[in-house]
């Protein structure tokens, strides 16, 4: 075949982010990070979408904000959806509607396919930028348990001051310890817990040391979006022979 | 991080168990019993017979042997995750659930299967036909133009499908083909695999 289709002013399979209105540093791993993606990704900011406003006040009144920047991303070519933030699960149901793509609003979509994973007893826990602020219907808006245990990393030196006050400078290594004391926390107060998600989508940078503390699977956005992108990945790949090896 | 390693067993890095059956059907790139399909390494058991007990017996000697989660490269009428002490990846009803919930609230998954639960697309034809048989050869253009068909057909059918989950493993290898005819995502067994593997395996990014 060599004709190609268009119908988007933007080719390529690229995944669009709803991105807040923040200033706060996007380091690699960071999703707000052009370099963490091997596939390409278009960004589109949600005008006066602050972490605070976000996270503490439930986003209130950014509904057309939110939905009025997906649809720009899908009319540039975006194929698919995804938010930088956990919290905005509650958002999925209106967002998937309005966008007509699909939609990974949250990191906290895959507790319900971790949990029937685990060995028997097991469930997922999560560990969150602001464990106050995560309410029983950002779980049940994407079919999780509203019970699913939970920690946070506000009792920490920095991530969440510096995110949720969007400042200007982040200590990394101070920002890891947050997150892995926090797991670690989770996993000495639920001994039940047998996977972690992280719902912060600045969390995946530390990742891996939450999972070299923890001995547990630890799933973010990175590795989420990741698959939730493969579906749609290699429509250009060579396609398969008889050359199995 | 650490400038000391730590040892305690026989071979590294390959974190990923998976349970083949004991076929001759070609596994092609993109079938989850070919390693190229994956960009990381697996270690694959094959099973003696594709049950419950052989299938418990093979998942325990990859985790004794260092293996940090367990899969199925097939589709079995049983789950270990509830004998095992580590992470099982199973049936593919966790995909089915999770892209569901990616789509609008009017639009389907469709679920190409050779032989499916009900609300699942029945795939016939030369693949199907093949794999039942476990043929040890297969002619790759026609195995392609066979699933393709069906999945045009599916779409044109019930135009509301947004995405397909291919529920067979010798499926896989023509995701990108069904991707290319319909113009729809597809999710299938390695991507699933995939991403239950970079929960044991978490990104490192550079600081």
């Amino acid at each position: 075949m060599t004709v190609a289709l268009g119908g988007a002013p933007i080719g390529g399979a690229a995944l669009g982010i709803l991105m807040l209105d923040a200033r706060f540093p996007r380091v690699p791993g960071d999703m707000g990070n052009g370099d963490t993606w091997p596939f390409p990704v278009l960004y589109e900011i949600v005008q006066g979408a602050t972490p605070e406003r976000v996270v503490r006040q439930r986003a209130e009144g950014l509904d057309g904000a939110f939905l009025d920047a997906a649809r720009r991303l899908v009319d540039r070519g975006a194929v698919a959806l995804t938010t930088v933030c956990g919290f905005l699960s509650f958002f999925q149901a209106e967002l998937a509607a309005h966008a007509g793509v699909p939609v990974a609003s949250s990191t906290l979509m895959q507790v319900p396919a971790l949990d029937r994973m685990l060995p028997p007893g097991r469930r997922t826990g999560v560990v969150t930028v602001s464990r106050e602020s995560l309410w029983d219907d950002h779980f049940t808006a994407v079919g999780a348990r509203a019970d699913t245990p939970v920690e946070g990393t506000e009792g920490g030196r920095e991530l969440t001051r510096v995110l949720i006050g969007n400042e200007p400078w982040l200590d990394m290594a101070a920002a890891e310890a947050d997150v892995t004391a926090a797991a670690r926390r989770l996993v000495a107060r639920c001994p039940e817990v047998g996977a972690i998600v992280l719902e912060c989508a600045n969390m995946a940078p530390y990742a891996a040391a939450v999972r070299r503390e923890t001995g547990l699977p630890v799933h973010d956005i990175y590795s989420f979006v990741s698959w939730v992108h493969s579906g749609f990945a290699d429509a250009h790949r060579p396609p398969v022979t008889g050359t199995i090896d | 991080m650490s400038a000391v390693a730590s040892g305690g067993k026989s071979f590294y890095g390959a974190r990923l168990g998976l349970l083949v059956r004991p076929t001759r059907f070609p596994r092609l790139p993109g079938d989850p019993a070919n390693a190229r399909s994956f960009p990381f390494s697996v270690r694959y058991a094959v099973l003696e017979r594709a049950d419950r007990a052989c299938a418990l017996e093979a998942a325990e000697r990859l985790l004794d042997e260092g293996a940090e989660g367990v899969g199925l490269a097939f589709n079995a009428g049983f789950d270990l995750a509830d004998a095992l002490d580590a992470p099982f990846a199973g049936a593919l009803d966790a995909d089915r659930g999770l892209v569901e919930a990616m789509l609008p609230h009017d639009a389907e998954l469709g679920v190409l299967a050779f032989s499916g639960n009900e609300g699942d697309i029945p795939v016939t034809g030369y693949l199907a036909e093949a794999a039942a048989e476990d043929a040890d050869r297969l002619e790759v253009p026609r195995a392609r133009d066979s699933i393709v068909e069906a999945a045009r057909d599916a779409a044109a059918e019930r135009p509301a499908i947004a995405a397909w989950l291919l529920h067979e493993p010798e499926m896989g290898p023509f995701a990108p083909d069904i991707r290319a005819a319909t113009g729809l995502p597809v999710y299938d067994r390695v991507r699933f695999l995939a991403r239950f593997h970079a929960g044991l395996a978490p990104r490192a990014f550079p600081r």
